[in-house]
């Protein structure tokens, strides 16, 4: 393992450059030290990020929150800005780890880690929260729901770094999501699944984790309801949801509970926004 | 690389691997041993100190992200009134057994108590749902956490009424 803990965001842009692979970030460093103690990180190089000024803080511009890459899991569930415009999220994240890794778990770490089961993931992909992704001569908007391509495989190209996570306001203020996180402890416990929701002029965006490679939206199951928003039936639906799901067996829990608890609280979620 | 930091008030400073663990690094470097490795995964909270006045596991901080910091370990809070009243609800309520936890108790506790002092229980769980205790079942810990939380207002009373 060799350490660089660059200047300034340039410098950092440049050794992403520079560096030949094997390089991994570091900010808040509560998935890296797990990695470290199973030996799985050996001779990487390891950049440090959390002390750049340009990834922390949480702004609304316009129509959007932009949150800094390393801004952390608690700061966003405690601001008030949060708070205001997308309670949403501040009240989702408290199902994140304990308040002794919130405190310095990062909301872009939580992301790139790449983790079927990120616990940020299905809620900024019902609010449809966008990537920005900066190198040392381009900056690009990536939607979150472009991300991934597979299981630890991202579209972040080795120069890039995630500067900030944008989410605009119109989902995060008009509607009102619903998520749920089951697992086998409530302060901290890595989800079985995970499912975020929200209805809005007839459609839905829905989403889930830990019941695919990657967190991702249940397209199926919403091009479905958008058909059959008021007159769904439960069979149809559980064949939409089995189109969008490919949950496994393994010694969290297995595929048969996974299915049938998504399943549950998705009828939940449209009994109680109908219901509204 | 140099790391420099304050720790229970002093500063100091170190030449060391900037990957090390804060964990290693307090236990081994500094001989405070209040501070407990268990699951080594953040699952438990024996290792818990604040770092920039806020709990956290020692056991995922690398020793660079304290760089310019302060930490806090249990052996410094201890010193503090705040400090020596939780410690004595904890013995009054007999919320101790084998008192490998305690450290990181006692650090979550003073944390909630400085900034949140609410005797509501379910605020309590909450804030100590990061640490876990194999011996007492809990019960006690919270009874610990209110008494404290009880005796603060009283204090805070008194200093009113003065």
């Amino acid at each position: 393992m060799k350490m660089y803990k660059p200047a300034t965001l340039q410098e950092t842009l440049s050794l992403l450059t520079e560096l030949p692979a094997k390089k991994l970030l570091l900010a808040g460093g509560s998935d890296i030290n797990i990695l470290i103690k199973q030996d799985k990180i050996t001779d990487e190089n390891i950049i440090y990020i959390n002390h750049l000024p340009e990834l922390h803080g949480i702004d609304m511009c316009c129509t959007k929150l932009v949150i800094g890459a390393a801004t952390t899991i608690s700061e966003i569930s405690h601001s008030g800005v949060i708070r205001q415009y997308c309670p949403f999220l501040a009240d989702s994240l408290h199902d994140f780890a304990s308040p002794l890794i919130a405190g310095f778990a990062t909301l872009a770490g939580n992301i790139a880690n790449s983790s079927p089961t990120a616990d940020t993931v299905p809620l900024l992909l019902v609010l449809d929260a966008r990537l920005v992704l900066k190198s040392l001569t381009t900056t690009r908007m990536l939607p979150l729901t472009e991300f991934y391509t597979g299981y630890k495989q991202t579209r972040l190209q080795d120069d890039e770094l995630i500067i900030a996570v944008e989410i605009p306001l119109q989902y995060a203020c008009r509607y009102k999501p619903q998520y749920i996180k089951i697992g086998s402890r409530t302060a901290l416990t890595i989800a079985k699944a995970a499912l975020a929701f929200v209805k809005y002029d007839n459609k839905f965006r829905i989403a889930a984790g830990s019941l695919n490679e990657y967190p991702r939206r249940l397209y199926s199951v919403e091009e479905y309801l958008s058909l059959h928003p008021d007159d769904y039936n439960d069979n149809d639906l559980l064949n939409a949801l089995k189109k969008d799901i490919t949950p496994i067996t393994d010694f969290r829990s297995d595929k048969e509970y996974r299915l049938q608890v998504c399943f549950n609280y998705l009828q939940k979620f449209l009994k109680s926004t109908n219901s509204s | 690389m140099i790391i420099k930091f304050s720790l229970n008030g002093k500063n100091t400073s170190l030449d060391t691997d900037p990957m090390k663990r804060l964990l290693d690094i307090l236990r081994e470097n500094y001989n405070l041993l209040s501070v407990k490795e268990s699951c080594g995964e953040g699952e438990c909270g024996a290792c818990t100190v604040l770092l920039n006045g806020l709990p956290v596991t020692s056991c995922l901080i690398n020793i660079i992200q304290v760089d310019g910091g302060s930490v806090i370990t249990a052996e410094g809070i201890s010193e503090t009134s705040l400090g020596k009243l939780i410690a004595a609800s904890f013995t009054e309520t007999n919320a101790v057994q084998c008192g490998f936890c305690f450290p990181g108790f006692l650090v979550t506790t003073y944390h909630y108590l400085q900034h949140d002092p609410d005797c509501d229980e379910n605020k309590i769980k909450n804030a100590l749902s990061g640490n876990i205790c194999r011996c007492t079942g809990y019960q006690k810990i919270i009874e610990a956490v209110q008494l404290a939380c009880r005796k603060l207002a009283d204090q805070e009373h008194k200093h009113e009424d003065v």
